[in-house]
């Protein structure tokens, strides 16, 4: 069933997510908090917090 | 325990009383019940800093408070200002400063006041009372009566309407005032115990002025007091509109036209309508420069011209670049001198309001205005509205709308104080509605109700003084369990090399009464009673995260024993030593001096941690005390300087120096301070007050290096001559002959085996010696005789209450005398050093204090820290870390051994701290560093009671509120 | 035309998208999330939850809470209430969608950044014995949770995201549930909106029972921690019983937080070790998708390992927390704006009756425990 609030006129569903495509946000993701994590605890090891 | 509990459950009582005057008397300086609820944060009850016109800073709050009401058959009633709000400033708000003011919400400048200072002649009053000096409401509190060389010296206050005083302040008529100071220039290090003790009759305090005629220790009576008064003031509600002036060219200000006319004493300021045509006024203004004298009645019209029925104000001011078309001060200046590179500009201020001092509020009759003074500088510090009839909420009227607010929206109640549900001689609900329709919570916190509806709503420092019959009582008796503050955590502790002289972390808990703290009522021989206690006090403690540890700093953890007031020699008086009751038996005092040295302006500095920082304490000899120039301000630009000697402790000495040169009521000097001070055997004199620095040309306070004492009650004996007595099990004492009217005795002293005698003739004690005691050590030793050494150490002393009786000699024996010296270790357990505290008056021992010289390490492997070592060979207290992980502490206690048995503290991290910092026991100490943090603890509380999390307070915001102790 | 993502894909950074096509959606979330909460950095003082704030001061505090914290108002809620609303009533225009879908990149980050939020250490103070007694009842709601779905025949992915935010007692486990399970929106919504439901019914009437008992104070902030959780609902509740109840409440909440990820994790487990085993089955749908353990709850698990030495100190753990504010703020307002009404009432009621009937056998499991442990003076806590 197509859903007009998550699907476009293209038939793109931005709350669908398998594949692929959920293997690279996912890895988007996890590069992301793994990046945001180590640059708090290396800045508050600086001093910088 | 019991008896802690008992005289804590009287104190309460006690205070519930006193604060329950019958309601015929005027609730004007009267505190609200000790019990009463305070909520520091209602959204329309405003607390923030603003800058003034200079950039100096003006911390401005507003409350409201209700007092000296009372709930009977289902109605509570107000008495006629028993409901008042308060919009204060920490500071004060005078005339060209465009000081900000809050009214009713609003943020206000202050335009003009009308200020006078009211003279009240022959005032009488006893010990504890608090009477009625004037129609206004102001009273005189006489707090406190001790004595020096047997002489009265009493402590008063006066307290405004609000119930806000500043300071409390110590004047006698029995002693040498403080004109007689000689000039003890030539002194220094440390010399003998001095004779003198100053006291002055009078108390000036800037604007202010107290002469106690004569008095004693339970009753005084006053001369005349002055105290500033305000007539009137007029606040402008919104920005001040800020014009280019050009010379004989006008500028637009709506339809109006301002010219200026150059004059040779500044412009002659004329406003027309628009078409120039009509002259609505016109008057020569002088621009406004920062000089103080120029809001004195006489002197300011020249400085501004207010348009007859045109809501406008003119003045010309200096107003820099940055200021232009605008009043927004972008930075923090502490001077209040002249911007440089300002140009001359017109400042217009509108939406006038003048109020006057006892008259109706113009938006509402119903309430009456208050206007007081700041008691030093004589400008306004407070702006007060109190209902003028007395009023009652029932069921049928539930609600008592505050004073009418000027507002931008619609003018509209200010708040509105609800009682909902009363049943009989109990409000079940009750509370504050503000401005913006948020309600504070039912203020009667229980179900079991409340017999008054008396509240303070907001931040005004005025709790701080309102409070202070009944704050220890809120404070060590908390109604919902022993409150932790959760810390705030960041990568920086801060940490001190030594902690002497600073004060512990103001979110320390405080533990209270605890079983193995003493605290009792004891009596001297002269039947005086007082209390002594004892706590223990840990400062500057850190979690080392790095390492995983918890670290007290040298002098980091100090165990304080203490009486009500200085403890005294020749009197049988007691101290706590350890849990056991200790007799003092001599003393050994100096006098520190220092002359011409420094003294800069104390300034508390954060580092980029957010640690405040400061570096400008004058030390007074080692481990002793320092000097502090905590305060500054410019008295018709006169430079004043409040100088605060501080105690080993941490805490502050009583009396704090206030000082300036070159003032003369004579000369027609709106203010005097004295050039000089001295209070008990305590002076400075000061070569020059700056403004940012006192150079002292002489100085000195006692120091104190040793005391005796012996646990063993002192025992008295009668001699006749050639009568022997044994002295403990190893001595014994014989009276070789007395001669009653030259008031000396001649004694014997010897071992039992022979082996040592000793002979000395004690006295002489007559009128003339009697005069210095018991405060004189030369005169105390004159009457003591000390023998043998060590342990075996005794003593005997002349009884000096009934030396002679029945042709025989009294005497008082000690044994097993133990001994107190200044920096060196305790001899019960050498971890601990000894720092004997002195009483700034009068040499005698004032506190003890027992810390650690070297650095106390806590961690996994060592949870566990025991304090000093009791008598029989336990320690005292010990801390005990149960939850640490490196960098919080989530469960910490103390435990103490007493008769016996282990007591335990709650969990002093309830919520989890980065610092065991902690007071325990109540003594003067611990109730010095509550006062200093009260505001916040009390806030602190209520967030406790409801669980929330407030904003944290970090580094610096958390710690300047207690600057000033 | 939609262009299947793999023909687009030129590596793993091509699910961004182009800028054009992502910058409205992420600007529609930057916004919804800019006005709901007040985000660290945003100085913006007219947001939801100031809004609330007020409101708060209005009505007055209920057993001395604000009314809204006891309605779960937090940063999740929030924007998803204002994305539901502007999704609902002006719908959501296609050129948003691609920039929404970052939703999915968004989850696996907040999840994994929440990592430091769960520290045992802080929980150690409670003692061991409440420890193993609140994991204890954790394991077993969510088990009883479990079957019982089954019994009410209710969609797998359902009934397991209802058992791991109850039997965590937080609500907004089933947020991090969402990509574990691949629950659909409005499942999620819809078990959230039950387990509100039922821990507003019982924070107003544990404390009745609590009375009726004669519970210690202590004994009450137990029950109401471990027995309905979600922080304002249990301070409610707690605080409705007595002040000391709700001090102790706060006390035991760490307790709560440092079990948390154990609960969700065990039921995602038992979930994806389910549809190991019903491979064929096509009922079994929670976790189906995942052909194998996803790679960000295995990250996930190694983070919550390594904090537990400390290696996020406190001030960088707030820092983070932050950042998982503003992570979860953006992909709140994606999932608000997603959900048609319709969609979450199309699960119906089964949510609600699941909620009631296992928090109601949590709550009389704790009750015993803590009569008997009380009426054998076993030291619990």
């Amino acid at each position: 069933m197509r859903q007009s609030h998550t699907t476009d006129d293209a038939g793109f569903n931005y709350m669908e997510n398998s594949g692929q495509e959920e293997h690279d946000r996912d890895m988007v993701g996890i590069i992301l908090a793994v990046a945001f994590m180590v640059l708090t605890v290396l800045v508050q090891r600086a001093g910088l917090l | 325990m019991n008896k802690l509990l008992v005289s804590g459950a009287a104190a309460v009582l006690l205070c519930l009383l006193c604060s329950g005057a019958p309601a015929a008397e005027s609730p004007h300086g009267l505190a609200p019940a000790g019990d009463m609820p305070f909520i520091p944060d209602l959204g329309g009850l405003r607390h923030k800093a603003f800058k003034n016109q200079y950039g100096q800073q003006r911390e401005l709050s507003e409350a409201v408070l209700v007092r000296q009401s009372s709930v009977k058959d289902g109605k509570a009633a107000v008495p006629a200002g028993g409901l008042c709000y308060i919009s204060e400033t920490e500071e004060d708000a005078a005339p060209f400063r465009r000081d900000p003011f809050l009214v009713l919400g609003e943020h206000a400048y202050l335009v003009d006041l009308k200020q006078t200072v009211r003279t009240v002649r022959d005032v009488n009053l006893k010990k504890g009372e608090k009477v009625l000096v004037d129609d206004a409401g102001y009273r005189l509190w006489f707090d406190y009566a001790t004595d020096h060389y047997d002489l009265p010296y009493i402590q008063m206050a006066l307290i405004a309407p609000s119930g806000h005083w500043p300071m409390e302040f110590s004047v006698s008529s029995k002693f040498p005032a403080i004109k007689d100071l000689p000039d003890r220039s030539h002194m220094e290090g440390d010399v003998e115990q001095l004779d003198e003790f100053f006291l002055d009759p009078v108390f000036d305090y800037g604007a202010s002025r107290f002469e106690v005629k004569d008095h004693d220790f339970t009753k005084a009576h006053f001369a005349a007091l002055s105290y500033p008064v305000i007539e009137e003031a007029t606040f402008s509600l919104s920005r001040p509109v800020v014009l280019d002036l050009r010379q004989e060219e006008y500028r637009l200000y709506g339809t109006k036209r301002i010219y200026a006319f150059r004059e040779s004493s500044g412009f002659r300021v004329r406003v027309t309508d628009f078409s120039g045509s009509t002259v609505l006024a016109e008057k020569l203004v002088r621009p406004v420069s920062s000089q103080g004298y120029k809001d004195e009645d006489k002197e300011k019209d020249a400085y501004s011209l207010t348009v007859p029925g045109e809501d406008m104000r003119i003045e010309i001011a200096v107003q820099p670049e940055y200021l232009r078309h605008s009043d927004f001060m972008p930075w923090s200046t502490a001077v209040p001198h002249d911007w440089q590179d300002g140009v001359l500009s017109f400042v217009i201020y509108r939406d006038l309001v003048t109020v006057k001092n006892g008259e109706a509020w113009p938006l509402d009759a119903r309430y009456k205005v208050g206007l007081e003074a700041n008691l030093l500088t004589g400008k306004l510090q407070r702006l007060t509205l109190e209902n003028a009839e007395a009023f009652t909420l029932d069921a049928e009227n539930d609600s008592f709308d505050g004073p009418v607010k000027y507002s931008d929206i619609w003018n509209r109640p200010a708040f509105r104080l609800v009682a909902d549900d009363i049943e009989g001689d109990k409000v079940k609900s009750y509370y504050l509605r503000d401005a913006f329709f948020q309600r504070t919570d039912n203020l009667a916190f229980t179900d079991k109700g409340r017999k008054d509806i008396d509240c303070f709503i907001g931040r005004a420092p005025t709790f701080i003084s309102i409070l202070e019959d009944s704050f220890l009582t809120r404070l060590a008796m908390p109604e919902f369990g022993t409150e932790v503050q959760g810390s705030h955590f960041t990568s920086f502790p801060s940490v001190m090399p030594n902690m002497a002289f600073h004060s512990p972390d103001p979110t320390a808990p405080f533990g209270g009464l605890m079983r193995g703290f003493g605290r009792e009522q004891v009596t001297n021989r002269r039947g005086e009673r007082l209390t002594s206690s004892e706590g223990l006090v840990i400062r500057g403690s850190y979690v080392d995260w790095k390492n995983n540890r918890i670290v007290i700093p040298p002098s980091g953890l100090f165990y304080t024993s203490r009486n009500a007031r200085n403890v005294r020699a020749l009197n049988g008086e007691t101290f706590y030593m350890l849990g056991r009751r200790a007799y003092i038996a001599t003393f050994e005092s100096t006098t520190f001096t220092r002359r011409n040295f420094d003294i800069d302006f104390w300034r508390v500095q954060p580092d980029a941690s957010q640690h405040p920082i400061y570096w400008q304490d004058q030390p007074l000899g080692v481990n002793n005390k320092v000097l502090r120039l905590t305060e500054s301000h410019l008295l018709d630009d006169r430079p004043m300087a409040q100088i605060n000697v501080v105690k080993y402790s941490g805490n502050n000495f009583g009396a704090p120096f206030e000082l300036a040169q070159g003032l003369s009521r004579e000369q027609g000097d709106r203010y005097y301070l004295h050039d000089r001070f001295a209070e008990g055997a305590t002076w400075i004199e000061p070569e020059f007050v700056g403004e940012t620095y006192v150079r002292v040309k002489s100085f000195g306070t006692p120091a104190i290096q040793n005391v005796q004492y012996t646990y063993e009650k002192p025992v008295r004996v009668l001699l006749a001559p050639g009568e022997e007595k044994a002295v403990g099990k190893n001595h014994a004492l014989k009276l070789v002959a007395f001669d009653e009217a030259a008031g000396t005795s001649t004694v014997e002293l010897r071992r039992n085996d022979g082996s040592l005698v000793e002979t000395r003739t004690l006295g002489p004690l007559t009128a003339e010696t009697r005069a210095f005691l018991p405060q004189h050590q030369r005169v105390v030793n004159s009457l003591q005789f000390q023998f043998d050494e060590g342990k075996n150490k005794v003593l005997a002393e002349m009884d000096v209450k009934t030396p002679f009786e029945k042709g025989k000699a009294a005497f008082y024996t000690y044994v097993d005398l133990r001994k107190l010296e200044s920096d060196t270790p305790y001899e019960g357990d050498p971890r601990f050093m000894v720092r004997p505290d002195v009483c700034g008056h009068c040499y005698q021992l004032n506190e003890v204090l027992l810390d650690n010289p070297e650095p106390i390490i806590l961690d996994k492997e060592h949870p566990r820290f025991d304090g000093p070592l009791m008598a029989d060979g336990k320690p005292q207290f010990s801390i005990v870390i149960d939850s640490f992980d490196g960098e919080m502490i989530h469960a910490w206690h103390i435990e103490t051994n007493y008769r016996k048995r282990v007591f335990k503290s709650a969990n002093l991290a309830f919520q989890p701290r980065n610092n065991i910092d902690v007071l325990m026991g109540v003594n003067g100490t611990i109730e010095g560093f509550l006062r200093a943090s009260l505001m916040e603890r009390s806030a602190w509380q209520e967030y406790w009671r409801t669980g929330t999390h407030p904003h944290p307070e970090r580094g610096l915001d958390a710690w300047l509120a207690h600057k000033f102790q | 035309m939609n262009i299947p993502y793999e023909e687009r894909r030129r590596s793993f950074l091509s699910c961004f998208y182009s800028m054009q096509e992502s910058l409205p959606g992420l600007l529609a979330m930057f916004f919804i999330a800019l006005f709901s909460n007040n985000l660290a950095g945003s100085p913006n003082p007219l947001t939801l939850e100031n809004l609330f704030g007020w409101l708060d001061g209005v009505i007055g505090p209920v057993n001395h809470q604000p009314l809204f914290q006891i309605l779960n108002s937090n940063f999740v809620w929030n924007p998803f209430l204002v994305g539901l609303i502007i999704g609902n009533v002006f719908g959501v225009p296609d050129s948003w969608k691609r920039g929404l879908s970052y939703i999915h990149k968004l989850m696996p980050l907040g999840i994994i950044m929440l990592a430091p939020h769960f520290i045992f250490s802080h929980a150690e103070k409670a003692g061991m014995p409440l420890i193993l007694l609140a994991f204890a009842v954790m394991l077993l709601t969510s088990v009883v949770t479990m079957l019982l779905g089954r019994l009410l025949r209710m969609d797998d992915r359902f009934y397991s995201t209802v058992a791991g935010a109850l039997s965590t007692g937080d609500p907004h486990v089933v947020a991090i549930l969402m990509p574990m399970l691949k629950s659909k929106g409005g499942q999620v919504i819809n078990a959230l909106g039950s387990i509100l439901l039922f821990g507003l019914v019982a924070s107003f009437l544990l404390p009745l029972l609590g009375h009726a008992l004669g519970m210690e104070d202590k004994a009450f902030a137990v029950l109401s921690v471990f027995g309905i959780g979600n922080t304002g609902q249990m301070f409610n509740a707690a605080f409705g019983y007595s002040y000391e109840a709700g001090h102790w409440a706060h006390y035991f909440e760490s307790v709560r937080h440092a079990l948390m990820p154990a609960g969700f994790l065990f039921v995602f487990f038992v979930m994806f070790i389910r549809a190991r085993i019903y491979r064929d089955d096509e009922n079994v749908m929670a976790t189906r998708a995942h052909k194998s353990l996803p790679l960000f709850i295995i990250v996930f698990i190694i983070a919550y390992v390594v904090v537990q030495f400390h290696v996020v100190k406190e001030p960088a753990h707030l820092a983070i927390f932050e950042l998982v504010k503003w992570d979860f703020s953006l992909a709140a307002a994606a999932l608000g704006l997603s959900l048609p009404l319709r969609e979450i009432a199309q699960w119906g009621l089964r949510g609600v009756v699941l909620a009631f009937t296992s928090g109601i056998i949590r709550i009389a499991v704790l009750v015993l425990c803590l009569l008997a442990a009380a009426h054998f003076n076993f030291p619990l806590f």
